[in-house]
């Protein structure tokens, strides 16, 4: 039987082959998403901001369901391999998925970069210390979208509305 | 986490009762504008930061015209002003006289009268603000974005975060075709807009200051 799991903004998810991972409303924000496709281990991070600076992240437990708290995008990355390490996962194994990152307001982002390209190439740069290949990415633009990821296959279903 | 912010009791009704008489002038304003009667809530004061990060509109997923402008001068900040589906197809046929289905259909033209309406509602409340507290307060050309309300709500979500830490949201009810003496909505919550101001630390201490200082020359 598969459980479904709603992550909303600032929330991170890892879940095994019996869970459906599932998030709405990404503008901005960016959606990482790691599969270890040999133990069909994966998990989901919807982060909002790019980096931590310096400023450590408070120390959130895991809610009842198992979500955790996380607000930047490089932070996410270090916590999705910690939990997916800890759930069984090997990180040598691990593949990645980018998804948000758009660009909804020119009032807010300026003409050019904004807060939805930082955080991709936050998300970029942190995976790439870990040494994961981005499999895939599905970046930017100016519409929302909605996340659907399951654990158990690693595909990734992305619904726009515009 | 503690808050940044410390609002008193009386700091917030300050703060709602000061955007109450914004509001009630853009009520009016877009009264006269449709000629329809327009009724507008009390605003509720939120203190909202990442951790807050609860669902703050209904029906996330749903299509709605939205409206974003950014607000300068002695206060700054962002106004957001977002339309479910039914209000703006009611709002354009009453302003424009055209039926449009679906929000994804809006043309340049369609656009450009919600970009109208944001300059009518923001213009109107900063113009009753800035009669009461006698100082200048200006606000940008309108971005109209037709989306998901979650996906924009979100990405300004993220915006506000990043330049502070917390920040004050007065959300406002706008309800553009209510009926009679009856403040509800005829079709209930799909007939009701929701406008939002959003101020950091520095401007929110900037509007009690001068709450606070005509505050004081009142009491005897």
């Amino acid at each position: 039987m598969t459980t479904t799991v709603e992550i909303k903004i600032a929330e991170l998810y890892v879940g095994d082959s019996s869970h459906v991972i599932l998030t709405n409303g990404v503008g901005s924000c960016i959606i990482i998403v790691l599969h270890d496709r040999l133990k069909r281990i994966g998990g989901m991070a919807h982060a909002i901001l790019p980096y931590a600076q310096g400023v450590p992240a408070p120390a959130f437990g895991k809610d009842e369901v198992g979500r955790r708290f996380v607000k930047f995008a490089n932070t996410a990355v270090d916590m999705l391999v910690e939990e997916i390490e800890i759930a069984g996962g090997t990180k040598e194994h691990l593949v990645a998925k980018l998804v948000g990152g758009a660009h909804m307001f020119s009032l807010l982002e300026g003409d050019k970069f904004g807060i939805g390209w930082e955080n991709t190439e936050s998300a970029r740069k942190r995976l790439q210390f870990h040494g994961i290949v981005i499999e895939t990415e599905v970046v930017g633009g100016t519409a929302g979208r909605n996340v659907r990821f399951d654990c158990g296959t690693g595909i990734v279903e992305i619904i726009t509305k515009v | 986490m503690s808050n940044i912010f410390q609002l008193s009791e009386s700091d917030e009704d300050q703060l709602r009762e000061l955007v109450n008489i914004g509001v009630s002038h853009a009520g009016n304003t877009l009264s006269e504008m449709v000629g329809k009667r327009i009724t507008v809530s009390v605003p509720s004061v939120t203190i909202r930061n990442a951790e807050t990060r609860s669902q703050f509109i209904n029906n996330p997923t749903d299509i709605t015209v939205a409206m974003l402008l950014r607000l300068s001068g002695v206060i700054e900040g962002y106004v957001f002003i977002f339309f479910p589906h039914d209000a703006a197809v009611h709002l354009l046929r009453v302003m424009s006289g055209k039926s449009v289905g679906d929000l994804r259909a809006l043309d340049r033209f369609d656009r450009s009268i919600f970009q109208e309406l944001g300059n009518v509602i923001t213009g109107g409340m900063l113009q009753g603000l800035s009669r009461f507290l006698h100082i200048e307060m200006l606000h940008s050309v309108p971005d109209v974005v037709v989306d998901m309300g979650g996906a924009m709500f979100n990405s300004l979500i993220a915006s506000m975060i990043a330049l502070h830490e917390e920040f004050i949201s007065l959300d406002v009810s706008v309800c553009v075709n209510s009926d009679g003496n009856d403040v509800s909505c005829e079709n209930g919550a799909a007939s009701t807009g929701k406008m939002f101001l959003f101020v950091g630390p520095t401007a929110a201490r900037r509007i009690l200051e001068i709450t606070n200082g005509m505050v004081a020359q009142t009491q005897p």
